[in-house]
Protein backbone atom coordinates (compact mmCIF):
# COMPACT_ATOMS: atom_id res chain seq x y z
CA UNK A 1 0.00 0.00 0.00
CA UNK A 2 2.02 0.95 2.17
CA UNK A 3 -0.30 -0.04 4.95
CA UNK A 4 -1.02 2.62 7.52
CA UNK A 5 -4.09 1.26 9.22
CA UNK A 6 -2.36 0.08 12.37
CA UNK A 7 -3.07 2.03 15.53
CA UNK A 8 -1.53 1.78 18.95
CA UNK A 9 -0.11 -1.50 20.23
CA UNK A 10 -2.33 -3.54 22.58
CA UNK A 11 -2.38 -7.16 23.64
CA UNK A 12 -5.11 -9.68 23.01
CA UNK A 13 -6.58 -12.53 25.00
CA UNK A 14 -9.14 -15.26 24.65
CA UNK A 15 -12.13 -14.38 26.83
CA UNK A 16 -14.24 -17.43 26.08
CA UNK A 17 -14.85 -20.30 23.70
CA UNK A 18 -17.79 -22.58 23.07
CA UNK A 19 -18.47 -25.75 21.17
CA UNK A 20 -22.04 -26.55 20.20
CA UNK A 21 -23.27 -29.89 18.93
CA UNK A 22 -26.69 -30.85 17.56
CA UNK A 23 -28.47 -33.49 19.63
CA UNK A 24 -28.92 -36.29 17.11
CA UNK A 25 -26.16 -38.87 17.45
CA UNK A 26 -25.47 -41.24 14.54
CA UNK A 27 -23.39 -44.37 15.11
CA UNK A 28 -20.74 -44.97 12.44
CA UNK A 29 -21.75 -48.61 12.14
CA UNK A 30 -25.25 -47.53 11.10
CA UNK A 31 -23.95 -46.30 7.72
CA UNK A 32 -20.39 -47.60 7.39
CA UNK A 33 -20.40 -51.18 8.60
CA UNK A 34 -17.99 -53.62 6.94
CA UNK A 35 -20.93 -54.85 4.79
CA UNK A 36 -21.36 -51.32 3.35
CA UNK A 37 -17.74 -50.79 2.37
CA UNK A 38 -15.30 -52.15 -0.22
CA UNK A 39 -13.20 -55.12 0.90
CA UNK A 40 -15.35 -55.33 4.06
CA UNK A 41 -13.35 -52.45 5.48
CA UNK A 42 -13.68 -52.00 9.24
CA UNK A 43 -14.18 -48.22 9.16
CA UNK A 44 -14.45 -47.83 12.93
CA UNK A 45 -11.16 -49.65 13.49
CA UNK A 46 -9.52 -47.73 10.63
CA UNK A 47 -10.53 -44.27 11.83
CA UNK A 48 -11.45 -44.56 15.50
CA UNK A 49 -14.71 -42.67 14.84
CA UNK A 50 -17.60 -44.31 16.68
CA UNK A 51 -20.29 -41.70 16.00
CA UNK A 52 -21.02 -38.14 14.92
CA UNK A 53 -23.78 -35.56 15.42
CA UNK A 54 -26.27 -34.47 12.78
CA UNK A 55 -28.53 -31.45 12.58
CA UNK A 56 -32.28 -31.75 13.05
CA UNK A 57 -34.72 -30.77 10.28
CA UNK A 58 -34.83 -27.08 11.18
CA UNK A 59 -31.08 -26.67 11.74
CA UNK A 60 -28.24 -25.71 9.46
CA UNK A 61 -24.85 -24.00 9.67
CA UNK A 62 -26.53 -20.75 10.72
CA UNK A 63 -28.50 -22.15 13.67
CA UNK A 64 -25.47 -24.09 14.90
CA UNK A 65 -23.28 -20.99 14.70
CA UNK A 66 -25.86 -18.94 16.59
CA UNK A 67 -25.94 -21.60 19.32
CA UNK A 68 -22.15 -21.52 19.74
CA UNK A 69 -21.98 -17.72 19.60
CA UNK A 70 -24.63 -17.27 22.31
CA UNK A 71 -22.83 -19.69 24.59
CA UNK A 72 -19.47 -17.95 24.03
CA UNK A 73 -21.00 -14.50 24.62
CA UNK A 74 -22.58 -15.63 27.85
CA UNK A 75 -19.33 -17.19 29.08
CA UNK A 76 -17.34 -14.03 28.27
CA UNK A 77 -19.96 -12.09 30.20
CA UNK A 78 -20.12 -9.29 27.69
CA UNK A 79 -23.02 -7.68 25.94
CA UNK A 80 -23.47 -8.56 22.27
CA UNK A 81 -23.53 -4.83 21.54
CA UNK A 82 -19.88 -4.56 22.67
CA UNK A 83 -18.70 -6.81 19.86
CA UNK A 84 -17.16 -4.72 17.09
CA UNK A 85 -15.84 -7.48 14.81
CA UNK A 86 -17.55 -10.68 13.67
CA UNK A 87 -15.68 -13.16 11.51
CA UNK A 88 -17.40 -16.28 10.27
CA UNK A 89 -15.25 -19.18 9.10
CA UNK A 90 -17.74 -21.87 8.04
CA UNK A 91 -16.82 -24.01 5.07
CA UNK A 92 -20.36 -25.27 4.51
CA UNK A 93 -22.79 -22.33 5.07
CA UNK A 94 -25.50 -24.86 4.30
CA UNK A 95 -29.07 -24.68 5.57
CA UNK A 96 -31.41 -27.58 6.39
CA UNK A 97 -32.73 -27.55 2.80
CA UNK A 98 -29.20 -27.94 1.44
CA UNK A 99 -29.04 -24.39 0.12
CA UNK A 100 -25.58 -22.85 0.20
CA UNK A 101 -25.42 -19.28 1.48
CA UNK A 102 -23.27 -17.03 -0.72
CA UNK A 103 -23.93 -13.36 0.01
CA UNK A 104 -23.78 -11.10 1.99
CA UNK A 105 -21.29 -12.60 4.41
CA UNK A 106 -22.66 -15.17 6.84
CA UNK A 107 -21.06 -13.07 9.58
CA UNK A 108 -23.32 -10.16 8.63
CA UNK A 109 -26.44 -12.27 9.08
CA UNK A 110 -25.13 -13.82 12.29
CA UNK A 111 -24.42 -10.37 13.73
CA UNK A 112 -27.91 -9.27 12.76
CA UNK A 113 -29.45 -12.32 14.45
CA UNK A 114 -27.35 -11.80 17.60
CA UNK A 115 -28.26 -8.09 17.68
CA UNK A 116 -24.65 -7.09 17.29
CA UNK A 117 -24.89 -3.70 15.67
CA UNK A 118 -22.10 -1.55 14.32
CA UNK A 119 -19.59 -4.36 14.05
CA UNK A 120 -17.48 -5.07 11.02
CA UNK A 121 -18.57 -8.42 9.61
CA UNK A 122 -17.04 -10.71 7.00
CA UNK A 123 -16.27 -14.34 6.20
CA UNK A 124 -12.93 -16.09 5.95
CA UNK A 125 -12.64 -19.21 3.86
CA UNK A 126 -9.68 -21.47 4.46
CA UNK A 127 -11.22 -24.93 4.77
CA UNK A 128 -10.65 -26.58 8.16
CA UNK A 129 -7.96 -23.98 8.94
CA UNK A 130 -10.50 -21.17 8.56
CA UNK A 131 -11.15 -20.77 12.29
CA UNK A 132 -7.50 -20.26 13.19
CA UNK A 133 -7.11 -17.94 10.20
CA UNK A 134 -10.08 -15.92 11.48
CA UNK A 135 -8.65 -15.89 15.00
CA UNK A 136 -5.32 -14.66 13.65
CA UNK A 137 -7.03 -11.74 11.87
CA UNK A 138 -9.10 -10.91 14.97
CA UNK A 139 -6.04 -10.96 17.22
CA UNK A 140 -4.24 -8.64 14.84
CA UNK A 141 -7.17 -6.18 14.87
CA UNK A 142 -7.23 -6.17 18.66
CA UNK A 143 -3.48 -5.71 18.91
CA UNK A 144 -3.60 -2.79 16.51
CA UNK A 145 -6.37 -1.14 18.51
CA UNK A 146 -8.97 -1.43 15.74
CA UNK A 147 -11.16 -3.80 17.72
CA UNK A 148 -12.04 -4.24 21.39
CA UNK A 149 -14.11 -7.42 21.29
CA UNK A 150 -14.19 -9.88 18.41
CA UNK A 151 -16.45 -12.87 17.81
CA UNK A 152 -14.96 -15.58 15.60
CA UNK A 153 -17.59 -18.18 14.83
CA UNK A 154 -18.40 -21.11 12.59
CA UNK A 155 -21.26 -23.55 12.13
CA UNK A 156 -20.72 -26.61 9.98
CA UNK A 157 -23.58 -28.59 8.47
CA UNK A 158 -21.46 -30.96 6.43
CA UNK A 159 -23.01 -34.37 7.00
CA UNK A 160 -24.83 -34.23 3.61
CA UNK A 161 -21.46 -35.29 2.14
CA UNK A 162 -21.91 -38.60 3.97
CA UNK A 163 -25.15 -39.18 2.06
CA UNK A 164 -23.44 -38.20 -1.20
CA UNK A 165 -20.62 -40.67 -0.54
CA UNK A 166 -23.09 -43.42 0.37
CA UNK A 167 -24.83 -42.94 -2.99
CA UNK A 168 -21.55 -43.73 -4.75
CA UNK A 169 -20.00 -47.08 -5.35
CA UNK A 170 -17.01 -46.61 -3.10
CA UNK A 171 -15.00 -49.19 -5.09
CA UNK A 172 -15.18 -46.76 -8.00
CA UNK A 173 -15.04 -43.58 -5.91
CA UNK A 174 -12.49 -44.27 -3.16
CA UNK A 175 -11.87 -40.53 -2.82
CA UNK A 176 -15.37 -40.16 -1.38
CA UNK A 177 -14.43 -42.40 1.56
CA UNK A 178 -13.10 -39.52 3.71
CA UNK A 179 -16.58 -37.98 3.54
CA UNK A 180 -17.72 -40.67 5.98
CA UNK A 181 -15.55 -39.17 8.74
CA UNK A 182 -17.40 -35.88 9.21
CA UNK A 183 -19.94 -34.57 11.70
CA UNK A 184 -21.99 -31.41 12.21
CA UNK A 185 -20.98 -28.91 14.89
CA UNK A 186 -20.23 -25.32 15.73
CA UNK A 187 -17.69 -23.27 17.65
CA UNK A 188 -17.19 -19.69 18.71
CA UNK A 189 -14.45 -17.70 20.38
CA UNK A 190 -14.52 -14.23 21.94
CA UNK A 191 -11.28 -12.28 21.90
CA UNK A 192 -10.69 -9.09 23.82
CA UNK A 193 -7.92 -6.71 24.87
CA UNK A 194 -5.41 -7.61 27.54
CA UNK A 195 -2.77 -5.80 29.54
CA UNK A 196 -0.70 -8.97 29.67
CA UNK A 197 1.43 -9.70 26.61
CA UNK A 198 1.60 -13.21 25.17
CA UNK A 199 -1.78 -14.53 26.34
CA UNK A 200 -2.36 -15.52 22.73
CA UNK A 201 0.32 -16.21 20.13
CA UNK A 202 0.25 -17.52 16.59
CA UNK A 203 2.75 -19.57 14.66
CA UNK A 204 3.96 -18.63 11.21
CA UNK A 205 1.15 -19.70 8.89
CA UNK A 206 2.02 -21.98 5.97
CA UNK A 207 0.16 -23.00 2.85
CA UNK A 208 1.79 -25.89 1.01
CA UNK A 209 -0.10 -25.33 -2.20
CA UNK A 210 1.44 -28.37 -3.89
CA UNK A 211 -1.37 -30.24 -2.08
CA UNK A 212 -4.15 -27.85 -3.19
CA UNK A 213 -6.02 -30.44 -5.25
CA UNK A 214 -5.95 -33.22 -2.63
CA UNK A 215 -9.29 -32.31 -1.03
CA UNK A 216 -12.01 -30.58 -3.04
CA UNK A 217 -15.41 -29.63 -1.66
CA UNK A 218 -18.08 -28.33 -4.02
CA UNK A 219 -21.73 -28.73 -5.02
CA UNK A 220 -22.68 -32.25 -6.08
CA UNK A 221 -23.48 -32.14 -9.80
CA UNK A 222 -26.32 -34.65 -9.75
CA UNK A 223 -28.09 -34.23 -6.40
CA UNK A 224 -28.85 -31.45 -3.90
CA UNK A 225 -26.05 -30.74 -1.42
CA UNK A 226 -22.27 -30.85 -1.41
CA UNK A 227 -19.66 -33.48 -2.20
CA UNK A 228 -16.05 -33.90 -1.16
CA UNK A 229 -13.26 -35.82 -2.86
CA UNK A 230 -10.09 -36.43 -0.91
CA UNK A 231 -6.77 -38.10 -1.59
CA UNK A 232 -6.66 -38.84 2.11
CA UNK A 233 -3.47 -40.89 2.25
CA UNK A 234 -1.43 -38.37 0.23
CA UNK A 235 -2.82 -35.47 2.22
CA UNK A 236 -1.99 -37.18 5.49
CA UNK A 237 1.55 -37.81 4.25
CA UNK A 238 1.82 -34.10 3.47
CA UNK A 239 1.00 -33.31 7.07
CA UNK A 240 3.06 -36.05 8.71
CA UNK A 241 6.16 -35.32 6.59
CA UNK A 242 6.12 -31.64 7.55
CA UNK A 243 4.77 -31.75 11.08
CA UNK A 244 8.14 -32.12 12.80
CA UNK A 245 9.69 -29.03 11.23
CA UNK A 246 6.45 -27.11 11.61
CA UNK A 247 6.36 -27.79 15.35
CA UNK A 248 10.04 -27.00 15.86
CA UNK A 249 9.69 -23.71 14.01
CA UNK A 250 6.40 -22.81 15.66
CA UNK A 251 7.54 -23.41 19.22
CA UNK A 252 10.64 -21.32 18.52
CA UNK A 253 8.66 -18.59 16.77
CA UNK A 254 6.08 -18.35 19.55
CA UNK A 255 8.88 -18.44 22.17
CA UNK A 256 7.34 -21.39 24.00
CA UNK A 257 8.66 -24.38 25.85
CA UNK A 258 7.11 -27.61 24.63
CA UNK A 259 7.09 -29.24 28.04
CA UNK A 260 5.20 -26.28 29.51
CA UNK A 261 2.21 -26.59 27.21
CA UNK A 262 -0.60 -28.00 29.35
CA UNK A 263 -3.10 -29.05 26.67
CA UNK A 264 -2.53 -29.94 23.02
CA UNK A 265 -5.19 -30.27 20.33
CA UNK A 266 -4.60 -31.31 16.75
CA UNK A 267 -7.08 -31.04 13.90
CA UNK A 268 -8.84 -34.39 14.27
CA UNK A 269 -9.34 -35.71 10.75
CA UNK A 270 -9.72 -38.98 12.66
CA UNK A 271 -8.59 -40.10 16.15
CA UNK A 272 -6.22 -42.58 14.45
CA UNK A 273 -4.63 -39.79 12.39
CA UNK A 274 -4.12 -37.72 15.53
CA UNK A 275 -2.27 -40.65 17.11
CA UNK A 276 0.01 -40.84 14.07
CA UNK A 277 0.71 -37.12 14.29
CA UNK A 278 1.35 -37.39 18.02
CA UNK A 279 3.98 -40.04 17.38
CA UNK A 280 5.86 -37.61 15.13
CA UNK A 281 5.45 -34.78 17.64
CA UNK A 282 6.81 -36.91 20.49
CA UNK A 283 9.80 -38.05 18.40
CA UNK A 284 10.71 -34.48 17.47
CA UNK A 285 9.61 -32.44 20.50
CA UNK A 286 9.32 -34.87 23.41
CA UNK A 287 6.38 -36.08 25.48
CA UNK A 288 3.05 -34.25 25.18
CA UNK A 289 1.62 -33.25 28.56
CA UNK A 290 -2.03 -33.82 27.64
CA UNK A 291 -3.11 -34.65 24.10
CA UNK A 292 -6.87 -34.21 23.80
CA UNK A 293 -7.87 -36.71 21.14
CA UNK A 294 -11.60 -36.73 21.75
CA UNK A 295 -13.33 -36.71 18.37
CA UNK A 296 -14.44 -40.37 18.54
CA UNK A 297 -18.04 -39.32 19.24
CA UNK A 298 -18.13 -36.20 17.01
CA UNK A 299 -16.14 -36.96 13.87
CA UNK A 300 -14.36 -34.24 11.94
CA UNK A 301 -16.43 -31.08 12.24
CA UNK A 302 -14.24 -29.11 9.80
CA UNK A 303 -13.41 -25.55 10.90
CA UNK A 304 -15.10 -26.06 14.27
CA UNK A 305 -13.09 -29.07 15.46
CA UNK A 306 -10.88 -27.35 18.01
CA UNK A 307 -13.80 -25.51 19.60
CA UNK A 308 -15.80 -28.72 19.83
CA UNK A 309 -12.85 -30.55 21.39
CA UNK A 310 -12.17 -27.73 23.85
CA UNK A 311 -15.84 -27.89 24.87
CA UNK A 312 -15.61 -31.64 25.53
CA UNK A 313 -12.45 -31.10 27.62
CA UNK A 314 -14.10 -28.26 29.54
CA UNK A 315 -17.19 -30.36 30.21
CA UNK A 316 -14.93 -33.13 31.51
CA UNK A 317 -13.29 -30.72 33.96
CA UNK A 318 -9.81 -30.91 32.42
CA UNK A 319 -9.31 -27.17 31.84
CA UNK A 320 -8.26 -24.59 34.41
CA UNK A 321 -7.81 -20.82 34.11
CA UNK A 322 -4.38 -19.67 32.97
CA UNK A 323 -3.32 -23.14 31.91
CA UNK A 324 -2.02 -23.12 28.35
CA UNK A 325 -3.36 -24.77 25.21
CA UNK A 326 -1.85 -25.32 21.78
CA UNK A 327 -4.18 -25.83 18.81
CA UNK A 328 -2.64 -27.13 15.61
CA UNK A 329 -4.73 -26.76 12.50
CA UNK A 330 -4.59 -28.37 9.07
CA UNK A 331 -6.88 -27.38 6.22
CA UNK A 332 -7.27 -28.40 2.60
CA UNK A 333 -4.94 -26.37 0.52
CA UNK A 334 -2.78 -27.41 2.49
CA UNK A 335 -2.81 -24.81 5.26
CA UNK A 336 -0.94 -25.39 8.53
CA UNK A 337 -0.91 -23.00 11.45
CA UNK A 338 -1.09 -23.06 15.24
CA UNK A 339 -2.26 -20.90 18.09
CA UNK A 340 -1.17 -20.99 21.73
CA UNK A 341 -3.19 -19.27 24.44
CA UNK A 342 -3.79 -19.06 28.14
CA UNK A 343 -7.20 -20.42 29.05
CA UNK A 344 -9.73 -17.76 30.05
CA UNK A 345 -10.47 -16.79 33.63
CA UNK A 346 -13.33 -18.80 35.06
CA UNK A 347 -13.16 -21.58 32.46
CA UNK A 348 -13.52 -24.25 35.13
CA UNK A 349 -16.84 -22.77 36.26
CA UNK A 350 -18.57 -22.41 32.89
CA UNK A 351 -21.81 -24.26 32.48
CA UNK B 1 -0.31 -0.74 -3.74
CA UNK B 2 2.85 -1.22 -5.78
CA UNK B 3 1.36 -2.47 -9.02
CA UNK B 4 -2.00 -3.59 -10.31
CA UNK B 5 -3.64 -5.21 -13.31
CA UNK B 6 -7.27 -5.76 -14.21
CA UNK B 7 -9.29 -7.04 -17.13
CA UNK B 8 -12.74 -8.14 -18.11
CA UNK B 9 -13.09 -11.90 -18.31
CA UNK B 10 -15.64 -14.27 -19.78
CA UNK B 11 -18.13 -16.35 -17.84
CA UNK B 12 -15.38 -18.56 -16.49
CA UNK B 13 -11.59 -18.68 -16.49
CA UNK B 14 -10.95 -16.60 -13.40
CA UNK B 15 -7.95 -18.67 -12.34
CA UNK B 16 -6.29 -18.48 -15.75
CA UNK B 17 -6.79 -14.71 -15.93
CA UNK B 18 -5.63 -14.22 -12.34
CA UNK B 19 -2.40 -16.10 -13.04
CA UNK B 20 -1.71 -14.05 -16.17
CA UNK B 21 -2.35 -10.74 -14.42
CA UNK B 22 -0.45 -11.81 -11.30
CA UNK B 23 2.70 -12.56 -13.30
CA UNK B 24 2.47 -9.12 -14.92
CA UNK B 25 1.78 -7.33 -11.62
CA UNK B 26 4.63 -9.12 -9.84
CA UNK B 27 7.04 -8.26 -12.63
CA UNK B 28 5.89 -4.61 -12.70
CA UNK B 29 6.43 -4.38 -8.94
CA UNK B 30 10.04 -5.41 -9.53
CA UNK B 31 9.85 -8.44 -7.26
CA UNK B 32 9.98 -12.22 -7.69
CA UNK B 33 7.00 -14.53 -7.10
CA UNK B 34 8.81 -16.06 -4.13
CA UNK B 35 8.87 -12.62 -2.45
CA UNK B 36 5.09 -12.94 -1.98
CA UNK B 37 4.26 -14.15 1.54
CA UNK B 38 0.50 -13.72 1.56
CA UNK B 39 -2.23 -14.24 -1.03
CA UNK B 40 -5.78 -13.15 -0.30
CA UNK B 41 -8.62 -13.63 -2.75
CA UNK B 42 -11.94 -11.81 -2.44
CA UNK B 43 -15.13 -12.73 -4.26
CA UNK B 44 -18.45 -14.53 -3.95
CA UNK B 45 -18.94 -16.99 -6.82
CA UNK B 46 -16.69 -19.97 -7.50
CA UNK B 47 -16.83 -22.63 -10.17
CA UNK B 48 -19.25 -25.44 -9.17
CA UNK B 49 -19.92 -23.57 -5.92
CA UNK B 50 -16.59 -24.79 -4.59
CA UNK B 51 -16.16 -24.40 -0.84
CA UNK B 52 -12.68 -25.79 -0.30
CA UNK B 53 -9.77 -25.33 -0.60
CA UNK B 54 -9.48 -21.55 -0.77
CA UNK B 55 -9.22 -20.17 -4.33
CA UNK B 56 -6.05 -18.37 -3.22
CA UNK B 57 -4.32 -21.74 -2.73
CA UNK B 58 -4.86 -22.47 -6.43
CA UNK B 59 -3.30 -19.12 -7.31
CA UNK B 60 -0.34 -19.90 -5.06
CA UNK B 61 0.02 -23.42 -6.44
CA UNK B 62 -0.17 -22.42 -10.10
CA UNK B 63 2.28 -19.55 -9.58
CA UNK B 64 4.53 -22.09 -7.83
CA UNK B 65 5.07 -19.83 -4.82
CA UNK B 66 6.77 -21.68 -1.95
CA UNK B 67 5.34 -25.03 -3.07
CA UNK B 68 7.74 -27.09 -1.02
CA UNK B 69 7.88 -28.81 2.33
CA UNK B 70 8.49 -26.91 5.55
CA UNK B 71 12.21 -26.69 6.23
CA UNK B 72 13.86 -25.35 9.34
CA UNK B 73 14.50 -22.01 7.64
CA UNK B 74 12.44 -22.20 4.44
CA UNK B 75 10.36 -19.24 3.31
CA UNK B 76 6.60 -19.53 3.57
CA UNK B 77 3.49 -18.22 1.88
CA UNK B 78 -0.03 -18.24 3.30
CA UNK B 79 -3.18 -18.17 1.19
CA UNK B 80 -6.87 -17.81 2.01
CA UNK B 81 -10.13 -16.25 0.78
CA UNK B 82 -12.44 -13.64 2.24
CA UNK B 83 -15.97 -12.83 1.23
CA UNK B 84 -18.52 -10.15 2.02
CA UNK B 85 -20.62 -9.70 -1.09
CA UNK B 86 -19.38 -6.89 -3.32
CA UNK B 87 -17.48 -5.41 -0.39
CA UNK B 88 -15.01 -8.33 -0.58
CA UNK B 89 -12.17 -6.23 -2.10
CA UNK B 90 -12.06 -3.95 0.93
CA UNK B 91 -12.16 -6.91 3.32
CA UNK B 92 -9.28 -8.50 1.40
CA UNK B 93 -7.21 -5.29 1.52
CA UNK B 94 -7.84 -4.91 5.24
CA UNK B 95 -6.97 -8.56 5.91
CA UNK B 96 -3.66 -8.03 4.15
CA UNK B 97 -3.11 -4.89 6.23
CA UNK B 98 -3.84 -6.94 9.36
CA UNK B 99 -1.55 -9.86 8.66
CA UNK B 100 1.32 -8.76 6.42
CA UNK B 101 3.23 -6.77 9.08
CA UNK B 102 3.54 -9.92 11.22
CA UNK B 103 4.79 -12.14 8.40
CA UNK B 104 8.37 -12.60 7.26
CA UNK B 105 7.61 -11.26 3.77
CA UNK B 106 7.03 -7.64 2.77
CA UNK B 107 4.67 -8.38 -0.12
CA UNK B 108 1.16 -9.70 -0.60
CA UNK B 109 -0.95 -10.48 -3.61
CA UNK B 110 -4.49 -9.15 -3.64
CA UNK B 111 -6.77 -11.05 -6.05
CA UNK B 112 -10.40 -10.16 -6.74
CA UNK B 113 -12.96 -11.77 -9.02
CA UNK B 114 -15.84 -14.18 -9.56
CA UNK B 115 -16.55 -17.14 -11.80
CA UNK B 116 -20.00 -18.02 -13.11
CA UNK B 117 -20.59 -21.12 -10.96
CA UNK B 118 -22.26 -23.26 -13.64
CA UNK B 119 -23.48 -22.59 -17.17
CA UNK B 120 -27.04 -23.06 -15.90
CA UNK B 121 -26.80 -19.93 -13.75
CA UNK B 122 -28.40 -16.77 -15.11
CA UNK B 123 -25.50 -14.33 -15.27
CA UNK B 124 -26.31 -10.66 -15.58
CA UNK B 125 -22.89 -9.53 -14.38
CA UNK B 126 -19.73 -8.30 -16.04
CA UNK B 127 -16.88 -10.30 -14.51
CA UNK B 128 -13.55 -8.60 -13.94
CA UNK B 129 -10.35 -10.04 -12.59
CA UNK B 130 -8.13 -7.74 -10.53
CA UNK B 131 -4.68 -8.44 -9.13
CA UNK B 132 -2.46 -6.08 -7.14
CA UNK B 133 0.87 -6.37 -5.39
CA UNK B 134 0.74 -4.80 -1.96
CA UNK B 135 3.88 -3.89 -0.06
CA UNK B 136 4.71 -2.67 3.40
CA UNK B 137 6.57 0.27 1.89
CA UNK B 138 6.80 2.05 -1.45
CA UNK B 139 5.46 5.02 -3.33
CA UNK B 140 2.13 3.64 -4.58
CA UNK B 141 -1.38 4.61 -3.57
CA UNK B 142 -1.87 4.09 0.14
CA UNK B 143 -5.07 2.79 1.74
CA UNK B 144 -5.42 4.98 4.80
CA UNK B 145 -8.63 3.63 6.30
CA UNK B 146 -11.60 1.41 5.60
CA UNK B 147 -14.98 2.15 7.17
CA UNK B 148 -17.76 -0.43 7.38
CA UNK B 149 -21.45 0.43 7.55
CA UNK B 150 -24.13 -2.23 8.10
CA UNK B 151 -26.83 0.26 9.11
CA UNK B 152 -28.64 -0.02 5.76
CA UNK B 153 -28.48 -3.80 5.68
CA UNK B 154 -31.62 -5.59 4.54
CA UNK B 155 -30.90 -9.12 5.79
CA UNK B 156 -33.27 -10.96 3.48
CA UNK B 157 -31.49 -9.71 0.34
CA UNK B 158 -29.39 -12.82 0.12
CA UNK B 159 -27.78 -14.84 -2.65
CA UNK B 160 -28.02 -18.61 -2.29
CA UNK B 161 -26.83 -21.60 -4.28
CA UNK B 162 -29.28 -24.46 -4.76
CA UNK B 163 -29.96 -27.57 -6.81
CA UNK B 164 -32.73 -26.95 -9.33
CA UNK B 165 -34.69 -30.23 -9.32
CA UNK B 166 -36.45 -29.38 -12.59
CA UNK B 167 -33.22 -29.38 -14.61
CA UNK B 168 -31.10 -31.38 -12.14
CA UNK B 169 -28.39 -28.71 -12.07
CA UNK B 170 -26.93 -26.21 -9.61
CA UNK B 171 -27.91 -22.55 -9.84
CA UNK B 172 -28.13 -19.56 -7.56
CA UNK B 173 -30.92 -17.17 -6.69
CA UNK B 174 -30.92 -13.55 -5.54
CA UNK B 175 -33.72 -13.17 -2.99
CA UNK B 176 -35.77 -9.98 -2.79
CA UNK B 177 -36.07 -7.04 -5.13
CA UNK B 178 -33.59 -4.17 -5.00
CA UNK B 179 -33.81 -0.70 -6.45
CA UNK B 180 -30.12 -0.40 -7.18
CA UNK B 181 -28.14 2.72 -6.38
CA UNK B 182 -26.41 3.97 -9.50
CA UNK B 183 -22.82 5.01 -9.99
CA UNK B 184 -21.84 8.22 -8.18
CA UNK B 185 -18.73 10.24 -8.67
CA UNK B 186 -17.34 13.57 -7.51
CA UNK B 187 -13.85 15.05 -7.19
CA UNK B 188 -12.71 12.88 -4.30
CA UNK B 189 -15.41 10.24 -4.16
CA UNK B 190 -16.36 7.25 -6.25
CA UNK B 191 -19.16 4.76 -5.70
CA UNK B 192 -19.89 2.03 -8.24
CA UNK B 193 -23.28 0.66 -9.23
CA UNK B 194 -24.87 -1.45 -6.50
CA UNK B 195 -25.31 -4.44 -8.81
CA UNK B 196 -21.64 -4.73 -9.75
CA UNK B 197 -19.53 -7.65 -8.60
CA UNK B 198 -16.33 -7.14 -6.60
CA UNK B 199 -14.05 -7.28 -9.64
CA UNK B 200 -15.88 -4.52 -11.50
CA UNK B 201 -15.89 -2.30 -8.40
CA UNK B 202 -12.11 -2.57 -8.11
CA UNK B 203 -11.51 -2.35 -11.86
CA UNK B 204 -13.45 0.90 -12.17
CA UNK B 205 -11.74 2.31 -9.10
CA UNK B 206 -8.33 1.50 -10.56
CA UNK B 207 -9.21 3.42 -13.74
CA UNK B 208 -9.51 6.57 -11.60
CA UNK B 209 -6.21 6.26 -9.75
CA UNK B 210 -4.08 8.06 -12.31
CA UNK B 211 -6.50 10.98 -12.40
CA UNK B 212 -5.96 11.78 -8.73
CA UNK B 213 -3.00 13.22 -6.89
CA UNK B 214 -4.49 13.77 -3.44
CA UNK B 215 -7.21 11.51 -1.96
CA UNK B 216 -10.05 9.39 -3.24
CA UNK B 217 -12.79 7.72 -1.21
CA UNK B 218 -13.99 4.51 -2.79
CA UNK B 219 -17.39 3.35 -1.59
CA UNK B 220 -18.86 -0.07 -2.37
CA UNK B 221 -22.52 -0.67 -1.59
CA UNK B 222 -23.42 -4.35 -1.62
CA UNK B 223 -26.74 -5.65 -2.93
CA UNK B 224 -27.76 -6.25 0.71
CA UNK B 225 -27.33 -2.53 1.51
CA UNK B 226 -24.20 -2.84 3.63
CA UNK B 227 -21.25 -0.77 2.49
CA UNK B 228 -17.55 -0.18 2.90
CA UNK B 229 -15.56 2.96 2.13
CA UNK B 230 -11.81 2.95 1.61
CA UNK B 231 -9.88 6.17 1.77
CA UNK B 232 -6.89 6.21 -0.57
CA UNK B 233 -4.07 8.71 -0.46
CA UNK B 234 -1.90 9.29 -3.52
Amino acid sequence: MPIDMLGSANHAQLLSFAGFLPETKVETTSFASPNDLPRSLDFVRLTGILAHREVSVDQGSFELAVGAAKKALSRADIDARDIDLVINCSVSKMDGKLHQHLSPSFATLLANELQISGAQTFDVSNACAGMLTGLMIAESRIKSGQSKYALVVSGEHITPIIDEAKRRNLYLHPRAMASLTVGDGAAAYILGQSKEPGRIRFSEPFTMAQYNRHCIGQACKSHPGPQMRTRAKDLQSGVINNLGNFLKRSIDYMELKWDQIDHTYSHPTTPKAVKKGAKVAIEVMGEINFLHNNSAETGNTASTTHGVQLEISQNSGYLKADQTALLVSFGSGLAILAVHFKLPKGVENWS
Amino acid sequence: MLSWESKKIGYTGLLKSTLKLAKKAISNAGINPDDIGLIVHGGVFREHFRTEPAFATHIQGDLDIQCHGIGIDSQSCFAFDVTDGSCSPHVAIQSIADLLPALSSDYALLCIGDDRPTKYCDWEYESYCVVAVIGLSGDGPKCESIIHDNSNLIPNLTTTGYFDQSIKRNKFVNAGAVEFLGQQSSKNFFQGHQNWLSGKHMHEFLQLINKHDDTLEHCIVDRSGKSTTAKWVF
